[in-house]
């Protein structure tokens, strides 16, 4: 180190020493885990009771009430009533006991018996739809997420040329569209008219459900349109709040610095603008990543892809509760998850929150 | 003789926004000889930086070089495709911005910042890259450990030194400081300057410094060019333009500058600005009452303002951090009539002294009274009755004014 | 610190405006800017047919008079449903719903965030942490199975059910986003100049802070009444909705129940899909240009004749 040359050197520099010697980051990297899995077990808590309060909103007893609407449909059989009144606890039952029995329940993932599929409970079916679903919606976010804030990267990088346009109008355009919509007419056009792809199912019906590369070309078969329908709704999201924080973050000074000193644009897009435009898209993508699935849930109903989402229709239709309960749960507990993952991932890739 | 490495011809810069041009820099000419330490000087606006980002090829949307040449060793910058000015950056201009705050890329280290310039010019062989990074931190007198840093984790004047450290490392002959101080402490800003001053003299690189504070420049410059509304109005040796100052901008800028109580020479157009800026306040305010001043003269009632052993404790700003202790034990006494001025580097608790003063915070220790009136227990209710004769005039003047209200409407609302 | 452009920019915003200036600013921002214009004239257009409605259409929408399920005809230009009623005649009248639904549940919602974003956003300690998490659950609950829930065990309560649904799921991003902004508002000195002249907080948030947000709460509804008209369209879609009522959701709900796809009258979905989605693009292109109002480097730049282009 060369010596300093003035007494204001000296001062400011023993200052600046002893701040850069201070550090140690690997505690507080389990803090921030530990912090951000407490949130996520608190809002599952949280979104247990809702389904807990939900139906005792309803005037009367829940089960009183349950069975009123049944009724409206037709006699209600002895084993339903009972049924329901295993489901929701006895009437007069202290609310706090019946809240115990009820946070018991799921915890042990005992959502009862569907009234519909009856003797089958709910847990059964659910596990049966769940994996349908998480892979298509799994699958197809993370793509739509990728190509999305790629377009959107290369829309602000080329503003006002057609690479800006295109993707950005385009996008938008197409996630007007409602996702049934966009579903119907595919399944119209690709389904019926044209015959390209499969209008129902999961898989064919000769085929039974295996870990073999056939069944799994099947099943790929059946998802695509669904798949499809999903990808253009969303990308347009994805595209557009990329393209905007990329906009915004072009005008910072690094960037300028950056540019300054000669960096290939590619790396100043890449490793300096578009490297900070993501992480607001981050904390946007779990949040965003709910209306995805509300959106499969409509997607599934059209193509009659047997996920959770098809089931909760059918749930809802058929005024299932126990089932309704146990699917709202485990989507909830699905978003809950990817958004938890979504918090660790951008406390990796910014530094700044974990200081 | 040195040879001449910038010749400016005829330049001429425009903003263009929303079809409007408006012109940033009229006509600019100069030329620098190789090792020269030269000042731009000149108040915001008069179009300084823009003149420096055009030397440095940094003009962007919406600014645009509308006519002249910028010519360094002979290449002309203005005509040079985006992938030409990037490859001449390496021994050619560097630039460093105004208060690096933000100058550094959050996301990366500051061993990286370096990797990546490497990286683009291929001047340094890989395996020497983390050697020669410690090399240029150490020239600007930072420790080795500061390459694993991150931004965030280093103060403003440690980001600025790494910016200067990063700019360096294109090995420029010329290099650029636009406001390299600007935003630092008094004392961080001698000791970022006294770094910036020691390297030009080592390295032997031409440099010129943009500020609008002419004491800094003064100080470090051999010659000083002086901006005003895009023209550069004059140039000359720093002790010349100190002592003889030619143009009569420039002696509005040094008779500011110089001693607050020595004689302050008016422009035509310029003296009226304050003065007209109260006059137009106080018409707009007519229907209000304010009591005038000589009213307030006549009060008898002149109190002091009493601070005895006070302290600011506030809670810590995150989870397992110490509380931070703003003011400790202060105590003063200010006289009705006296001017008592506060001095200290940022964070040493003078806004916080005035905050408590005015009431906007309460003292977590000792009192504060203003004549009988407890200005440390004051409730609400009371607080018009203490700002009728205690007020604060804010350091940030676009930050102390609701945007969408006018004066006149500010005034309307005030106690009087 | 601020950037050099940014200098600049501030220097603009200090330029008092009177209320009337600012309004007309916020339109000519708007309409300059291309995608938003198609949007107000294509709102405008939905909104004359909804009022008119009675006038425009050729028959009563629940007329079931009609032969059923017939082709476009000079009598009925979009066909007849398996119902037996005419389709543009539903098409048109369905309008009012939607629009209706759009702009009270989006209005409401809009409110319900103002309130609780601002008053979260200017008050400092512990209880902050709570509307915090309250706003959090409600954000990351994906919406529509909760609406689905929700709309389930109240089922048969109309519209208005239907109303009160989408504002408990919608309030809460609106809610965040001026949540922020206010914080950022509430240190500016200006609020502090405004503390200490003695005002009251309620009177401070809505003279200081208010005004300075209203391109955001603008936006925000706008954006609160697009999702609105998408739920109402996909809960009448999965009827959830009052099925006896006719909007364009129900008319697709009814469409697909009657197997529309297998009779070839593609057109009975085509349709009133087709209206949404234009409604709810109409909305958001304006969103593009109450953007451009608050994030001035969103703004579109009017094409220039410069003499030479700047390499950037």
């Amino acid at each position: 180190m060369t010596t300093p040359t003035s007494v204001a050197q000296a001062a400011v520099l023993v200052e600046e020493e002893e701040a850069v010697a201070s550090s140690g980051t690997g505690r507080r990297n389990l803090i921030f885990i530990a912090r951000k899995l407490g949130l996520f077990l608190l809002t599952l808590w949280a979104a247990v009771t809702i389904n807990f309060i939900l139906p005792r909103l309803m005037p009367g007893t829940p089960a009183d009430a349950i069975i009123a609407k049944l009724a409206q449909n037709g006699p209600v059989s002895e084993a339903t009533r009972s049924a329901i009144e295993a489901q929701l606890g006895v009437p007069g039952g202290n609310l706090f006991e019946q809240y115990i029995q009820y946070l018991g329940q799921v915890l042990t993932l005992d959502f009862g018996v569907s009234y519909t599929f009856y003797p089958l409970t709910v847990s059964e079916m659910v596990s049966t739809a769940l994996p349908y679903t998480l892979v298509l919606v799994g699958v197809v976010t993370i793509i739509a997420f990728i190509l999305g804030t790629l377009l959107g990267v290369l829309a602000a990088w080329k503003r006002g040329t057609w690479l800006d346009t295109l993707p950005t109008l385009g996008g938008s355009f197409a996630s007007a569209f409602p996702y049934f919509w966009t579903a119907l007419l595919l399944l119209f056009f690709a389904g019926y008219v044209w015959r390209l792809f499969p209008t129902s199912g999961a898989y064919g019906p000769t085929a039974t459900p295996a870990l073999t590369w056939d069944f799994f070309v099947d099943a790929l078969y059946h998802a695509f349109l669904p798949a499809l329908t999903i990808l253009i709704t969303s990308l347009g999201g994805w595209i557009l709040g990329m393209r905007n924080t990329m906009i915004s973050t072009l005008g910072e000074d690094y960037v300028t610095f950056a540019q300054a000193n000669g960096l290939k644009p590619r790396v100043v897009a890449l490793r300096y603008a578009a490297r900070n435009a993501i992480l607001p898209n981050l904390t946007g993508f779990g949040l965003a990543l709910g209306g995805v699935v509300g959106g499969s849930i409509l997607v599934e109903r059209v193509f009659g892809y047997p996920g959770v989402g098809y089931l909760l229709f059918n749930a809802v239709t058929n005024q299932d509760y126990p089932m309704m309960q146990a699917l709202f749960l485990m989507i909830t507990l699905s978003v809950l998850v990817a958004n938890f993952l979504v918090d660790i991932l951008y406390g990796v890739l910014d530094p700044r929150t974990r200081r | 003789m040195s040879e001449i490495i910038l010749d400016v011809q005829n330049l001429n810069i425009s903003y263009i926004t929303d079809g409007v041009e408006t012109q940033a820099v009229r006509d600019a000419h100069f030329t620098l000889e190789q090792g020269e330490f030269v000042g731009l000087v000149g108040e915001s606006g008069s179009g300084k930086s823009t003149l420096g980002f055009a030397i440095a090829g940094l003009t962007k949307p919406p600014a645009v070089i509308t006519g002249g040449k910028v010519l360094f060793n002979g290449t002309d910058l203005t005509s040079l495709s985006t992938e030409q000015l990037r490859e001449q950056r390496r021994g050619g201009v560097a630039m460093v911005l105004q208060s690096g705050m933000n100058a550094l890329n959050p996301v990366r280290t500051v061993r990286n910042h370096f990797r990546d310039i490497f990286e683009a010019h291929g001047h340094i062989e890989r395996s020497q890259w983390d050697a020669r990074a410690a090399e240029l931190v150490a020239k600007v007198q930072m420790p080795e450990t500061v390459l694993t840093r991150y931004p965030g984790e280093l103060s403003g004047g440690m980001r600025q030194r790494v910016s200067i450290a990063l700019a360096l490392s294109l090995e420029p002959q010329l290099m650029v400081f636009d406001e390299p101080t600007t935003a630092l402490d008094v004392l961080v800003q001698h000791a970022v300057m006294d770094t910036i001053i020691e390297l030009q003299k080592q390295e032997n690189f031409t440099a010129i410094l943009i500020s609008h504070d002419l004491g800094i420049v003064l100080e470090s410059a051999q010659r000083v060019f002086v901006m005003h509304e895009g023209k550069i109005v004059e140039s000359g040796p720093a002790r010349q333009i100190l002592d003889k100052p030619k143009d009569d901008y420039t002696q509005m800028l040094l008779s500011h500058y110089a001693d607050p109580r020595g004689k302050v020479v008016e422009l035509p157009g310029f003296e009226d600005r304050a003065a007209r800026g109260a006059q137009g306040k106080k018409r707009s305010a007519g229907a209000a009452h304010p009591p005038s001043v000589s009213e307030r003269e006549r009060r008898t009632d002149q109190r002091s303002m009493v601070v005895e052993g006070v302290s600011k404790v506030y809670p810590p700003p995150r989870r397992g951090e110490q509380p931070v202790t703003a003011v400790d034990n202060v105590s003063f006494t200010l006289e009705p009539g006296a001017s008592l001025a506060l001095v200290g580097a940022s964070g040493s608790g003078k806004s916080t002294i005035a905050k408590l003063i005015t009431a906007v915070e309460k003292p977590t220790e000792g009192t504060i009274m203003f004549g009988d009136l407890n200005v440390g227990t004051l409730r609400r209710g009371r607080f018009r009755e203490l700002h009728r004769d205690v007020q604060m005039v804010f350091q940030d003047p676009y930050s102390a004014l609701n945007p969408l209200h006018t004066p006149g409407a500010e005034l309307h609302q005030s106690p009087g | 610190m601020t950037t050099t452009q940014g200098v600049k920019q501030q220097a603009a915003i200090a330029d008092a405006v009177t209320p009337w200036q600012s309004f007309v600013r916020t339109t000519s921002t708007i309409w300059t800017n291309g995608k938003a214009r198609v949007g107000v004239i294509v709102l405008l257009l939905f909104i004359l047919v909804a009022i008119f409605a009675p006038l425009i259409a050729p028959y009563s929408p629940t007329d079931n008079s009609f032969d059923r399920s017939l082709d476009a005809s000079p009598a009925h230009w979009l066909g007849t449903t398996a119902a037996g009623e005419d389709v543009l005649s539903q098409l048109i009248w369905g309008s009012q719903i939607s629009i209706l639904v759009g702009l009270v549940a989006g209005g409401l919602s809009t409110i319900v965030a103002v309130l609780i974003g601002l008053s979260w956003g200017y008050s400092r300690g512990f209880g902050g942490e709570v509307v915090g998490f309250i706003v959090n659950l409600f954000l990351v609950i994906p919406a529509l199975p909760l609406m689905i829930v929700i709309a389930a065990y109240f089922s048969g309560g109309g519209i208005g059910i239907i109303i009160v649904v989408l504002v408990i799921t919608g309030w809460a991003w609106g809610a965040r986003v001026l949540r922020s902004q206010t914080q950022s508002l509430r240190s500016r000195d200006f609020v502090t100049a405004a503390v200490f002249s003695g005002d009251r907080p309620f009177r401070i948030v809505v003279r200081e802070i208010l005004p300075n947000m209203t391109s955001l709460i603008v936006g925000s509804f706008f954006g609160a009444a697009t999702a609105s008209i998408l739920a109402e369209a996909g809960l009448s879609f999965l009827g959830l909705g009052d099925t006896s009522i006719v909007s364009w959701g129900t008319m697709l709900y009814w469409a697909q129940n009657s197997n529309a796809l297998l009779t070839g009258q593609w057109f009975l979905l085509f349709a009133p899909g087709l209206c949404i989605a234009l409604l709810a693009t109409s909305l958001t292109l304006i969103n593009f240009g109450v953007d451009g109002i608050s994030n001035p480097r969103l703004r579109e730049q009017k094409p220039s004749k410069t003499t030479k282009a700047v390499k950037a």
